[in-house]
């Protein structure tokens, strides 16, 4: 299994390297994009983060996407806005392709069907994106049959949902979420905007004042449904981490472990990215499951992370 | 031609006691005519554990066959574990219907793809889940521009290869340009007067009656928890107040009349919550909970 990283500074890409990361991705921004569709048309997934995401112009991102494949790692770019409409995918084409394909990336991370269509026409290799919602092995075999060979599969599938998917099309490459960021909706799904002046949809759920109106009148009810609302803003997902269903993800054939944010602390990355690898290493010398979740490294706030599975991607290990 | 959109909140009891009644304040607040209501939304567009427990499939077909109101199935996007029970869900519904079914609305690639060869004679709609543009009512100043669906501005062939005949669009803007849109021969249905935002699998209704460690699972299954609660967000934005609910899995705004430019809409898909609250109402339901933050 490798281990997929964010970067958004390539001073961190030798320490990222030394530190186990086998592919690495990057967005990237685009001024004229902004001027031609308007400062609101996404370019990537991130693009509402602006430069703490996505810090490198065009040229810089391949400049550094051929830095990565010098250091005999693969490296992708992304492009997976929610949607793009015809002039953009145009712009695209024209714009980027035949640099990427000069620079040889090894994958595109790709959203939208058309531009994964238009991507396989040039001869780039397209990933389909978490925003594809492979939620099922027949969207699978729709993108499948659009020419994908590898598929980020969404952080709200079980285990057992990610093997069915896994075994219905066994010559496609897997990239599950595995640390850092957590979600209360679906990445394919959740159309609001991620801006500094409103901020994101599930904190503006969780964070504001709300009234809540039900018919439940008894106490005991009343009760529940508070406690839930409570553990739900404050508890759920302030983390997520997949490190003990790594037996399971090396048993079912995942091949590449994401690790994600492109906005976050370089050093807690990198102590992510150690963390998997040692823990690869764990697997790979265990002959079943218990052995594995006997002696694999937990991540070091453990006393505050695993805590009845709310920071964990694959809860169903631990907690049945 | 005015529908009501019955998807996510229609239940038994509903349909045993109060569907006419719900029905009636429709065409009262929406001001149509009596015998308007000729189309129903059924189904879910955002849930599947909904859309599986639904159990009124029979009271609904003889609801409809005598009041000659025609169904409108819409299917959710169905996780990997749901999938082959669903389709035998849904083969059963279009073999028993009593020919009020005539169309289905589907929401990703895979139900596309299986109703274009499949041998129902049904009509196939595009959801609302298809169409991915950014909306958010928080952002006034993009709320406020005009929105051309990227979806539409491709031309319509891969749609005819599907027999698509209609889409569903979300009042997401202010305005919603179509002048460049190419498709000529679908039926166009505009949702009202919710435009849905975000939705997921992760249903924190659902976990209301879960231990604590099994809380916040992914499409776990429930007991219809969201029949029960709603809540309602009401904030300043740009100076501007915004409302926005969430209803079971899904946050909505609301949109009510959003223009409509180059393009004639066909279908008002009307979501009737408000009216919905006032039969609660009368029902006293405890609107005042205070919520922790």
């Amino acid at each position: 299994m490798k281990i997929l990283v964010p970067l958004n500074n390539d001073e961190y890409l030798e320490k990222f390297i030394n530190a186990g990361a086998d592919e690495l991705y990057l967005g990237f921004y685009d001024e004229e994009w902004f001027n031609m569709f308007g400062q609101y048309a996404d370019l990537n997934r991130m693009s509402g983060f602006k430069k703490n995401a996505n810090r490198y112009n065009f040229n810089e991102a391949i400049e550094i996407v051929k830095k990565i494949k010098d250091m005999n790692k693969k490296a992708f770019i992304t492009l997976n806005a929610n949607c793009y409409d015809y002039n953009q995918v145009n712009y695209i084409k024209e714009k980027y392709f035949p640099t990427m394909l000069d620079a040889n990336i090894d994958g595109l991370i790709v959203s939208d069907i058309k531009l994964i269509k238009e991507a396989k026409l040039f001869g780039i290799n397209v990933v389909a994106s978490t925003m594809c919602a492979i939620y099922n092995s027949d969207i699978a075999q729709h993108y499948y049959v659009a020419g994908v060979r590898r598929m980020i599969l969404p952080r709200d599938l079980t285990l057992s949902e990610i093997s069915n998917i896994c075994k219905t099309l066994n010559d496609v490459e897997y990239e599950v979420f595995f640390m850092r960021n957590g979600c209360i909706f679906s990445d394919s799904y959740c159309l609001g905007m991620h801006l500094e002046e409103c901020g994101s949809t599930c904190g503006f759920i969780q964070h504001h004042r709300k009234q809540t109106i039900s018919d439940y009148i008894k106490f005991n009810e009343i009760h529940d449904m508070e406690l839930n609302d409570y553990l739900y803003n404050n508890v759920f997902h302030q983390d997520a981490c997949a490190l003990c269903a790594l037996y399971q993800m090396k048993n079912i054939g995942v091949s590449c472990l994401k690790i994600v944010g492109r906005a976050d602390v370089f050093e807690s990355v990198c102590e992510d990215i150690v963390l998997t690898k040692k823990n690869i290493e764990i697997v790979n010398q265990s002959s079943n499951e218990q052995e594995y979740l006997k002696n694999m490294i937990f991540p070091k706030d453990v006393r505050r992370k695993c805590k009845l599975g709310y920071s964990c991607y694959y809860p169903e290990i631990r907690f049945n | 031609m005015f529908c009501v959109n019955l998807c996510e909140i229609l239940n038994v009891s509903l349909i045993d006691t109060k569907l006419d009644t719900l029905i009636c304040k429709v065409i009262a607040t929406q001001n149509v005519e009596e015998d308007s209501v000729q189309r129903i939304y059924v189904g879910s567009s955002f849930c599947s554990q909904y859309f599986m427990k639904v159990n009124f499939w029979n009271s609904l077909f003889d609801y409809c066959y005598h009041r000659n109101i025609k169904i409108t199935l819409t299917l959710p996007v169905f996780s990997e574990k749901n999938l082959k029970n669903a389709k035998q869900v849904i083969n059963k519904i279009l073999t028993t219907n009593l020919g009020t079914i005539d169309e289905v609305t589907v929401n990703d690639y895979g139900m596309l793809q299986y109703f274009s060869t499949a041998r129902h004679k049904v009509t196939l709609n595009l959801g609302r889940l298809f169409f991915k543009d950014p909306r958010d009512i928080r952002v006034q100043d993009y709320f406020r521009s005009k929105l051309s669906p990227a979806l539409l501005s491709y031309d319509d062939q891969e749609f005819n290869d599907y027999k698509v005949s209609g889409i569903e669009l979300d009042p997401t803007h202010y305005s919603i340009d179509l002048s460049k849109c190419k498709l000529n021969n679908v039926i166009l249905g505009l949702h009202n007067p919710l435009c849905y935002m975000s939705t997921g699998n992760i249903c924190k209704y659902a976990s209301i009656n879960k231990s604590f460690s099994l809380k916040y699972r992914p499409n776990i299954e429930c007991q219809s928890e969201c029949m029960h609660i709603f809540e309602h967000y009401s904030e300043k934005y740009s100076g501007m107040k915004v409302d926005i609910i969430k209803l079971g899995r899904t946050v909505y705004y609301y949109n009510n009349n959003p223009q409509v430019i180059g393009k004639k809409v066909n279908r008002i898909i009307y979501f009737p919550l408000k009216e919905l609250l006032s039969i609660k109402k009368e029902d006293n339901i405890n609107e005042n909970i205070s919520a922790f933050k």
